[in-house]
């Protein structure tokens, strides 16, 4: 049972609905999880034009479909919330979560940038995400019973735009290097023709780590106050918090020297992809030797 | 009445012939008037370009061809070699495959080219003010250009560059988000260099540096591309705020050294480009493995022209298939058009006669007309949707059969009037 802090507590073991009869919310989650990654799959293939084609319909599809994977999927959330199961809390909604937010940052930027030559990248890892996201888990059989508080949602949701941040900007990381390395190289093809150029590459990778950084600040923000008020949260010594706390400071400093210059796009782009390769292993390893999340 | 091509192209005759016979935009309308009005034609468009000369014609009358070629003679200014040899006609079908393949840039010196589509807009334009496109030029052409659209979506034979100068280019939107706010310097002032500005100079408004040992041919340049010249010893400043730096000299020596690019890219944020087009090089092999700086000579430019080009070439069948489909629906679409005034005047010749023929019987009550009219009624029009396929088809000739039935296409009828109509 969730209790008002960042804990869930009871039965550790899967989750039984406890309504076996067909419930009309379970069949809305069911439905959404499988709609959402095909809308996903249409919009990567829209941007997958985009890329190839250089087709402004396709652009204004990609986006159009886009907007709609990503309502369609908040509406999933929203309705395992309704369902009486806390959505983003078990590795199915978690994996899709990510694709989600990493989405959504890579939309921000694009209205930004104005570029959608790109979006495959992003809106294609969103879709792959979410496909995964929704093998991998039925979040009636593995995800905690009970709504969190606003300040846990946030605080689960920040976390998760934080690392797709850092997932965006080390893509886009890769593919600046990729770029350089295919100019260095002299190869030239459609594929290298098509890519983005190093400045607008560059662009996308500041964006993106300035979003994780802003993202990582909220939840980092909200973790240490929910720890103040709770006692079973472990201390300020615990792996987590140092893991992340440094993770954080990582990911600032790496952002305000690329921001002020002082950092050359190449680097940043290294760093970025170490810094989500950091951040991967900080949720998937460190966590586990942690007391801060215990029973979530 | 069909379309004849008659003309001179890179394909058959040398440039100092092909610039002879060109006709400058201002001369093409009094050519086409003479054309009509002299030579007897009902349609006809110059296209007149630095690759082809050609007369599309739509030829009323035998002998059309010599009298296209004629024409031609009289494009021909006093001294210039003469054209026999050089020129080629085409007609019916041949004549819409050349009009479709030059409109797709098959038939163009660079394949995939998309230059010869404005081109033939332009003429176009030109033949209808002259008023002289008629029915089947009004059909053709936009037709033609439509093809060559569709030609260059659905394959990718205007893809990717075809030239050192567009390679350039290329280059550069690979390294820049925006070319546009781009500041270039050259070294050196001759033709390469030139060329490759004629490419960037429109893409770029950012301030261009023109810097020459000689100061006469920097100016010059700058003037031509609205830049500002520098003496050669200004280059180290010079490059530190460029970001492409475009090479080519006829120096022995690299006068661009790794230590100074690195002194100059030190403080620098944005990428800096550099294309040494020039042989030997004048820019140190070594500076292309320093950060942030992207080296390319002319041999890559070269490799970025040829894999586009054979790339081009391998989508050559495609691009034919298409014009193949295009010319056999073309000539499909005109024959229903021929076919369908034909069709109409032999209903009304049948029911006319047939009128007639009752007339004749004084003995029929009027019930009784009523039903033979009837019953004939079903006739002609069983007679006729035998038939009226065939003739839309093109495997039965319409004006035999209306020969055969003593029906002449009433003048309003004609299949031009036709065409204008739909």
């Amino acid at each position: 049972m969730y209790d008002g802090s960042l804990q869930w507590t009871g039965n550790s073991g899967p989750a039984r609905h406890p309504n076996p009869a067909p419930d009309p919310m379970e069949a809305l989650v069911r439905a959404l999880h499988v709609v959402v990654p095909v809308l996903w799959t249409a919009a990567a293939a829209a941007y997958w034009v985009v890329f190839v084609r250089d087709d402004l319909p396709a652009a204004r599809w990609g986006a159009r479909l886009s907007l709609l994977a990503a309502l369609l999927h908040v509406s999933d959330l929203a309705a395992t919330g309704a369902a009486g199961l806390a959505p983003l809390l078990q590795p199915g909604t978690l994996v899709s979560g990510m694709g989600l937010a990493a989405a959504l940052v890579y939309l921000v930027l694009e209205r930004k940038i104005r570029k959608p030559s790109i979006g495959v990248f992003a809106i294609a890892t969103a879709a792959l995400l979410a496909t995964v996201g929704s093998a991998i888990g039925d979040p009636f059989a593995t995800a905690p019973e009970g709504v969190p508080t606003g300040r846990t949602s946030l605080h689960v949701a920040g976390a998760i735009a934080g690392y797709a941040g850092l997932l965006l900007a080390a893509i886009f990381g890769a593919l600046l290097l990729a770029q350089q390395r295919a100019l260095r190289n002299r190869r030239f093809g459609l594929f290298w023709e098509r890519l983005p150029s190093i400045e607008l590459l560059d662009s996308f990778t500041r964006g993106s780590l300035g979003a994780a950084t802003i993202f990582l600040t909220v939840t980092i923000g909200l973790g240490h106050m929910a720890r103040h008020y709770s006692d079973r949260m472990g201390t300020s010594w615990d792996p987590k918090v140092i893991a992340t706390n440094l993770l954080w400071l990582l990911t600032l400093l790496t952002f305000a020297a690329r921001k002020s210059k002082r950092m050359r796009p190449a680097v940043a782009a290294r760093v970025s992809i170490g810094l989500f390769a950091y951040a991967f292993a900080n949720m998937a390893i460190v966590s586990r030797f942690s007391q801060v999340h215990a029973g979530l | 009445m069909e379309l004849i091509v008659a003309g001179l192209s890179h394909h058959t005759a040398p440039v100092e012939l092909r610039e002879r016979i060109a006709q400058p935009p201002e001369r093409v309308p009094p050519a086409l008037d003479r054309l009509v009005k002299t030579l007897g034609f009902a349609e006809g468009l110059l296209l007149s370009t630095c690759n082809r000369t050609e007369l599309y014609a739509r030829s009323s009358v035998s002998g059309s061809d010599h009298r296209a070629l004629e024409f031609l003679d009289s494009l021909r200014p006093a001294g210039a070699p003469p054209l026999e040899g050089h020129v080629y006609v085409r007609q019916g079908d041949d004549a819409l495959r050349h009009l479709f393949r030059v409109a797709s840039g098959l038939d163009s010196m660079v394949v995939g080219e998309v230059e010869i589509a404005r081109q033939m807009s332009d003429a176009y334009t030109l033949a209808c003010q002259a008023g002289t496109a008629g029915a089947l030029l009004n059909r053709a052409v936009p037709r033609a250009l439509q093809i060559g659209k569709r030609v260059r979506t659905e394959t990718a034979l205007a893809r990717g560059v075809s030239s050192v100068a567009g390679a350039v280019v290329a280059l550069g939107e690979r390294v820049f988000r925006d070319l546009s706010n781009c500041h270039v310097v050259t070294i050196g002032a001759g033709e390469t260099v030139e060329t490759a500005l004629r490419a960037l100079r429109p893409r770029t408004t950012g301030r261009l540096v023109i810097c020459n040992r000689t100061a006469a041919r920097a100016e010059a340049l700058a003037l031509k591309f609205n830049g500002q010249p520098a003496p050669l010893s200004d280059l180290p400043r010079r490059v530190a705020e460029a970001d492409i730096v475009i090479a080519a000299t006829a120096a022995t020596e690299p006068l661009l050294r790794a230590a100074e690019i690195v002194e100059a890219t030190r403080r620098r944020e944005r990428p800096l480009m550099i294309l040494d087009l020039g042989v030997p090089r004048d820019v140190e092999p070594a500076v292309g493995r320093l950060d942030n700086v992207y080296l390319h000579d002319v041999d890559d430019l070269r490799a970025i022209t040829d894999r586009s080009i054979e790339q081009r070439s391998q989508e050559i069948p495609k691009a034919e298939a298409i014009v193949a489909m295009a010319v056999t629906e073309f000539r499909r679409r005109r024959q229903q058009m021929e076919a369908e005034p034909a069709i109409k005047a032999l209903l009304d010749g049948m029911l006319r006669t047939r009128g007639e023929v009752l007339d004749h019987e004084k003995n029929l009550t009027p019930e009784t007309r009523e039903a033979v009219e009837r019953a004939t009624g079903r006739l002609v029009d069983r007679l006729l949707r035998r038939l009226a396929p065939r003739m839309k088809d093109g495997s039965t000739n319409p004006r035999q059969i209306l020969d055969a039935f003593g029906i002449e296409l009433a003048s309003a009828d004609t299949d031009e009037d036709h065409e204008e109509k739909a």
